[in-house]
């Protein structure tokens, strides 16, 4: 845990930022505004999304984004009348099918196994359309990025998915790990025959294994999945060794998660527990953002108006009572939800004291290019600033 | 609200309903509320949730329920699945012998592999949904006249739903692809099921949804239902009179008022612009009010879910 700096020392000193929380809180243009923030303090960063939604092409003003990286130039900010950021920002999205291909492409070391196992129709649905597929390839990615010799990057902005599969995204090290490590996998690469194969491993009579698994997923299933396992032999070595440099990236110092949030109820309760699970992990948080705060009309004190002093005021403007009573109702409302999401606030920084808890305010329209970005840049930053409460 | 789309009605009757959209714009807010409204009815209905435990039950004020599917309330049923309970229900239904499938499926390495093989967790659940849509009871005849699925955000529901589409192509012949193309028939069925797609007044949930939804339909081969435009702002007679707000900032009393008003108006500006790029996509547009008042879930279910009633009854659309 981190004890409360700003989130600007927090940004400034890490390698890797990993934004994760429950969906629809923000979580990409959080990662989108950190990134330009810090390519504003002249470093190289990257951000990167492994959210299938194609969000952050939308989020950066870029008409589409793919595996490849692309700078977000200059000119896209002074085209708003931005300044531009005197680092280098790029942003590049996941494409699984590209991004699997590229690993078996570049890593194979076998020119005629390697087409085999391009051409099996297991591993091209694994490729590209079954679960889980992606969080690998965005531990592959992770890792390509951190150790790029060639325009090394000083730091990585890392979007993930939504809540449950963000969980997945950090097991996927430890689960390729496992699944390598794992006996049975390895019992699959070795027998002619895989179901006979497991059921000798684990002890079960092997008709009887056959009989059972074959009911389930049929025979021919387990024989498919092990061409497609044996394709990837060869490749083994090299996943592990980079499995393994992931689980050191995740756990290093200086990568840091931030928690995103927004402060209502089911979204803190989402936040609170990826940050148990994070804290479990020996993981190093940096903060929780809590995104679109309400503004308290009334945070002056007193500076509430009588209603007929209200509607006085605005008659002189030309305004009917009808408006008074909207605004009068529509400040009241605000205000409440203000202060109700600030005791929620205040219940999350009391249960993980020492941690920096950041309310980002608001803001009229929601982001959707590069100065709701910038908005958000400057709330963020000035949010942490002011409004530390541990 | 004047009324419902008489096409969204006849959706909202339809027996395989699926609720998508972006994170965190009420998916089971509306799955809830459409479920409640069908079991208001008279129709036995289950709402199902995926991998995602105790939204469902917490909107409708009720305990968590995984594993069989338990009555909540008169003609409600409701379960949350999750891919180890999904997997192990398939299993013993297939197998039929608890003791076998302890022996097998229980076994820790056998477990080891079986999770090694993507998205068998999407397809049993899957399964489980095609299972309970198409389970009979004493009398053969359908046990459950709807089922409704709170699936998951954008990228994951598409996961989730063309998966079966995926294991019958890629799988061969066997007990899984036959199973497979059973739950694919389900999810394409023009007539009988649909995907709903839920908004939030926008750019981003819009732009998502959008794209979700022609995903469904080229992607997945789905019927698109409705269009759910949530968290929608009432508008207000004295909502005419907000350009006032320029004028209300130069007197410093009035500034409070003056940003409130100024919130509220660019919500509504906003909110119309993302109501217009709905309205050329679609006629199915069910817009669903913010409601302020209501503190609860539970009571925004109920209040939802009698408004539908309502307007359902009123334009007799039929049971079948």
């Amino acid at each position: 845990m981190i004890d409360s700096t700003t989130l600007q020392e927090t940004v400034h000193r890490a390698k890797v930022i990993v934004c994760v929380g429950p969906g629809g809180v923000g979580k990409t243009s959080c990662s989108a505004a950190i990134g330009i923030h810090a390519a504003r303090q002249g470093r190289r960063v990257a951000v990167l999304t492994i959210d299938p939604a194609r969000r952050l092409a939308n989020a950066l003003g870029l008409p589409s984004i793919g595996n490849e990286e692309k700078d977000i130039p200059k000119s896209a900010f002074e085209k708003v009348g931005l300044e531009p950021p005197r680092g280098r920002i790029s942003a590049m999205m996941l494409d699984i099918k590209t991004a699997w291909d590229r690993v078996v492409q570049n890593y194979h070391p076998d020119p005629t196994e390697r087409d085999r196992l391009l051409n099996n129709k297991f591993y091209r649905s694994l490729s590209t359309s079954l679960a889980g597929s992606q969080e690998y390839m965005a531990m592959e990615k992770l890792y390509e990025l951190v150790h790029r010799k060639d325009d090394p990057l000083d730091l990585v902005v890392l979007d993930t998915p939504p809540a449950a599969s963000a969980v997945d995204f950090l097991d996927a090290p430890s689960k390729m790990l496992g699944a390598l490590d794992n006996d049975a996998t390895r019992w699959v690469l070795n027998s002619s025959s895989t179901s006979r194969g497991i059921g000798r491993l684990v002890g079960i009579s092997t008709s009887l294994f056959s009989r059972t698994i074959g009911k389930f997923t049929g025979t021919e299933v387990l024989d498919e999945l092990s061409v497609m396992l044996q394709g990837f032999s060869g490749m083994y070595e090299g996943f592990r060794e980079r499995a393994r440099a992931v689980s050191e990236i995740l756990g290093d110092p200086r990568t840091i998660f931030l928690v995103v949030s927004a402060p209502k109820a089911g979204p803190l309760r989402d936040a609170e527990q990826f940050a148990r699970n994070l804290m479990s992990r020996q993981l190093t948080i940096g903060a929780f953002l809590l995104n679109r705060a309400t503004y308290d009309p009334f945070m002056n004190p007193n500076s509430e108006l009588e209603s007929d002093e209200l509607s006085e005021k605005l008659q002189a403007l030309g305004g009917s009572d009808a408006l008074a009573s909207l605004l009068e109702r529509e400040a009241q409302f605000r205000q409440s939800q203000a202060s109700r999401e600030n005791e929620l606030v205040h219940k999350l920084s009391r249960s993980f004291s020492g941690l920096q808890t950041s309310l980002v305010p608001e803001f009229p329209g929601d982001i959707h290019d590069l100065i709701g970005l910038n908005l958000m840049e400057n709330k963020l930053f000035s949010a942490s600033r002011n409004s530390n409460l541990s | 609200m004047s009324g419902l789309p008489i096409e969204a009605k006849s959706f909202m009757q339809r027996r395989f309903q699926v609720v998508t959209g972006k994170g965190g714009v009420g998916r089971t807010l509306i799955a809830a509320s459409l479920a409640s409204t069908l079991a208001k009815l008279g129709k036995k209905t289950l709402l199902l949730e995926v991998n995602a435990p105790n939204h469902c039950a917490r909107v409708l004020g009720t305990e968590a329920i995984t594993g069989d599917p338990r009555l909540v309330s008169e003609n409600l049923y409701l379960c949350s699945m999750n891919p180890e309970d999904a997997l192990r229900e398939y299993a013993l239904m297939i197998l039929k012998f608890p003791a076998l499938y302890r022996l097998v499926f229980e076994n820790p390495l056998v477990k080891y592999f079986l999770r090694s093989i993507p998205s068998l967790g999407e397809v049993t659940m899957l399964g489980k949904a095609w299972f309970h849509a198409t389970q009979l009871n004493e009398e053969g005849q359908k046990k459950y006249d709807h089922v409704i699925v709170d699936a998951p955000a954008t990228g994951h529901a598409l996961t989730f739903l063309s998966v079966a589409r995926v294991v019958e192509k890629t799988v061969p012949k066997g007990p899984m692809r036959t199973e497979a193309g059973k739950m694919a028939a389900l999810i394409e069925d023009q007539m009988n099921s649909c995907a709903h797609v839920v908004f939030t007044p926008e750019e981003m949930p819009v732009t998502e949804g959008l794209e979700l939804s022609k995903k469904l339909q080229r992607d997945v081969g789905m019927k698109l239902g409705i269009y759910f435009m949530n968290k929608v702002c009432a508008e207000d007679v004295a909502d005419r009179e907000l350009s006032l707000v320029e004028k209300m900032q130069d007197i410093e009393e009035l500034h409070p008022y003056a940003a409130a008003g100024f919130a509220r108006k660019s919500n509504l500006e906003n909110q119309n612009t993302q109501l217009k790029r709905l309205l050329l996509q679609s006629e199915n547009i069910v817009k669903v009010l913010e409601l302020r008042s209501v503190k609860t879930d539970a009571q925004r279910v109920s209040k939802l879910s009698s408004e539908w009633l309502e307007f359902s009854a009123l334009g007799g659309a039929s049971n079948d």
